[in-house]
């Protein structure tokens, strides 16, 4: 009673408003909770289903899970569209679950729901290259096989390890020590500089600098590396800021660690009024940048091949048959100039 | 002579101190000063005539800010009803998903820009409709529309990056994020226009006050003829609205949605430009000039980063250092500090007159 009293020194209605506002937000969080509840609770239900569905009708058909990391662009989407392909292609059943906005937390749900329905391999496509080595560790102890793809995961303990029989996907270093050593060619006396990093923190991003930082030569001057978290929108904010800071300096170079940040890139040179005499580069060789180097928008564009579904469902198939499959299986990509991307888009065999 | 004109001027700083937009102001100088010490040609404005007006660091403050003055200004409205929309970025990358993929099908450049201003417009009214009507949390309703938005677009693009970079006719679009009026940013033009007649239609009818006091007491606002449904529904709807626009303009600027990272995290900021402005979160009194300006220090905040070259890593951080510290600038405790300070030290001497 007494701290009532002592409260209504101040306004008389905040006491109870401010309770009551109190109580809405514990409310609030509880019905988020118990919503976020339902949703997992429903989504493992209905793959539940089709996991059980999947083993019984056809009993002589190898099951494949693939944990997936869902729509993400026009990389994923061809990647995972591929894959889903090949293994139908290849006699397998693929039970395909994707995340949402990169969450971890349910790739690893449903790479332990696999596991729990003993499905013959999982592929995983992991957004992180961390936080694997209990799911890993159950997966080995099943022992099903688990072939990682595209992103390579990063794993210490031992048992754990066991678990995975072969990584498939491009390399990421390759790309980066490309872009340097276009750079290297274009510029032999050397230049000055700027970095577009993806997010900080992702494997692809440490790897393709790891390549790009063991070629560039000594006499290549990073002015700056920024992130803008693979977003073309912040790319072109970043650049115009370099643009703007190292205005005496002189930016001759940009390599962008992805299509979507050349692009942004691209447009703030032009906005600048300095098309044509920033070299660009970017990397993924999306249907855009192609476009755009053919444009003369971009110089370079490496390709991040995501068309390996055939090699992974034929990995996946000779390890079940019991034939020696090889740890690590690059798959090769291609670069581009000019010439290279009008011609790739005249052919038009680009499935993304 | 000086002794009265202290006096008199006495009042005046104690009014510009105790308000928050001194103190925003304040916070916006300093940032520009910093950085005109880390980066010399900071203030410097030229003439580009590639894009027909000014250029320089601060014009892309400008450019970046509309969007922020967008949303923040319908989160402004939706706060002050003790409300909250969490939705506005999902909204943000609908209506500029839609925008482009209608671009690139072939629609009229103005169909498409209308079209996906009535998406966004809809989905507020939804929010509102649940949130009024059916008496909802604001806080779920718009949490689930953030989640569905996001998938929306990701609907609407069929999963990719729609690009319209290249489609005949995008001309006006394209001007909205990227042009200029009379060597301003169009896009700030438009925000601030925008905002002005919000602010209008809030100061100069009846209806500033009557959303104030739906924030304050609903049940008590009804008994006085106020209609709490309808206000609450309008502000949620003009809240959809104005991300809509704010969706265009970040897209626009690139003429390219990006469905996972366009509008991404920008609900935060806007809520942080509402509270920078000084309007409580509880709701009741708001201020739009305030959240405007909270709009443009959000934008000079990430130019900051830019221009001081911080770390990847560590962007996050410093943002939040900035935030907090304005807030703190802002606190009315700190202001009386000095006061305060005065009153215990003439409390002092008055203890040791009396000893003595």
């Amino acid at each position: 009673m007494t701290t009532v009293i002592g409260q209504r020194n101040g306004p008389l209605r905040n006491v109870p408003e401010e309770e009551y506002n109190m109580k809405n937000w514990k409310k609030a969080i509880a019905f988020v909770v118990s919503g976020a509840a339902l949703v997992s609770f429903a989504a493992c239900g209905s793959s539940n289903g089709d996991a059980a569905d999947n083993g019984s009708s056809d009993s002589g058909k190898k099951t494949v899970g693939f944990v997936a990391v869902g729509p993400e662009g026009g990389f994923r989407s061809a990647n995972e569209k591929d894959i889903q392909n090949a293994f139908k292609d290849a006699g397998f059943d693929l039970i395909y679950s994707p995340t949402s906005n990169s969450d971890q937390s349910k790739q690893i749900q449903a790479f332990n729901k696999f596991v729990n329905d003993e499905v013959d391999a999982i592929i995983l496509s992991s957004t992180e290259d961390s936080g694997w080595d209990d799911s890993l560790k159950k997966a080995a102890e099943a022992e099903i096989p688990v072939f990682t793809v595209d992103r390579n995961v990063d794993v210490k303990d031992a048992e754990a390890k066991k678990a995975i029989v072969s990584h498939i996907g491009p390399s990421n270093e390759w790309c980066g020590q490309q872009a340097a050593e276009f750079l290297n060619e274009q510029y032999p006396d050397g230049a000055n500089g700027i970095i577009l990093e993806g997010i900080a923190g992702l494997s692809v991003v440490k790897d393709r600098q790891t390549g790009f930082d063991s070629k560039i030569a000594s006499n290549q001057k990073v002015l700056e590396s920024q992130s803008a978290n693979w977003s073309t929108d912040e790319a072109k904010t970043v650049t115009a800021g370099l643009l703007d800071k190292y205005k005496s300096e002189g930016i001759k170079w940009i390599w962008a660690q992805n299509d979507e940040m050349a692009l942004g890139a691209a447009q703030a040179v032009d906005a600048a009024g300095l098309k044509g005499q920033v070299t660009i580069i970017g990397n993924d060789g999306t249907e855009a940048a192609l476009q755009a180097v053919a444009d003369g928008d971009l110089a370079f564009d490496i390709e991040y091949n995501p068309i390996f579904g055939k090699e992974t469902a034929q990995a996946v198939k000779d390890y079940l048959d019991g034939k020696d499959v090889e740890a690590n299986i690059e798959i090769d990509s291609k670069t581009f100039t000019k010439e290279e991307a009008q011609a790739a888009l005249d052919s038009g065999e680009r499935q993304y | 002579m000086a002794d009265t004109k202290k006096k008199a001027g006495n009042p005046i700083i104690k009014k510009l101190l105790g308000s928050n937009l001194t103190w925003s102001v304040v916070a916006l100088l300093v940032l520009i000063v910093i950085c005109t010490v880390f980066s010399d040609g900071f203030l410097s404005l030229r003439w580009n005539d590639n894009t027909g007006g000014l250029a320089g660091p601060l014009i892309t403050v400008l450019q970046e800010s509309a969007r922020y003055l967008m949303i923040a200004t319908g989160m402004t409205l939706v706060i002050s009803t003790a409300g909250i929309d969490l939705s506005v970025g999902s909204v943000m990358a609908v209506s500029g998903a839609a925008a482009m993929q209608l671009l690139v099908s072939g629609v009229n450049v103005w169909a498409a820009i209308l079209l996906s201003l009535l998406i966004g417009l809809a989905i507020g009214c939804f929010n509102g409709m649940l949130v009024s009507v059916l008496g909802l949390q604001p806080f779920i309703t718009t949490l689930i529309m953030m989640l569905a938005g996001r998938g929306l677009a990701k609907v609407i693009t069929s999963g990719e990056n729609t690009d319209a970079g290249s489609v005949a006719g995008n001309g006006p679009l394209k001007w909205m994020a990227n042009g200029f009026i009379l060597g301003i940013p169009a896009n700030f033009i438009i925000a601030l226009v925008i905002v002005a007649i919000v602010a209008l239609i809030c100061r100069k009818t009846a209806m500033g006050m009557m959303i104030e006091s739906v924030g304050i007491n609903p049940e008590a606002s009804r008994m006085t003829g106020i209609k709490p449904r309808k206000i609450l529904f309008l502000v949620y709807a003009i809240s959809g609205l104005l991300a809509a626009v704010a969706g265009l303009f970040a897209t626009a600027s690139v003429m390219r949605v990006d469905i996972s990272k366009t509008g991404q995290d920008l609900e935060m900021y806007a809520i942080l430009a509402v509270v920078i402005g000084g309007t409580s979160l509880l709701g009741g009194k708001f201020s739009l000039a305030g959240s405007a300006l909270g709009a443009v220090i959000i934008a000079m905040i990430r130019k900051t980063i830019i221009t001081l070259g911080i770390d990847s890593a560590a962007t996050p951080a410093f943002f939040a250092i900035v935030v907090i510290v304005i807030c703190v600038m802002q606190a009315p405790k700190i202001h009386n500090l000095g006061a305060e300070i005065k009153r215990k030290r003439a409390l002092k001497e008055q203890a040791k007159a009396v000893a003595a």
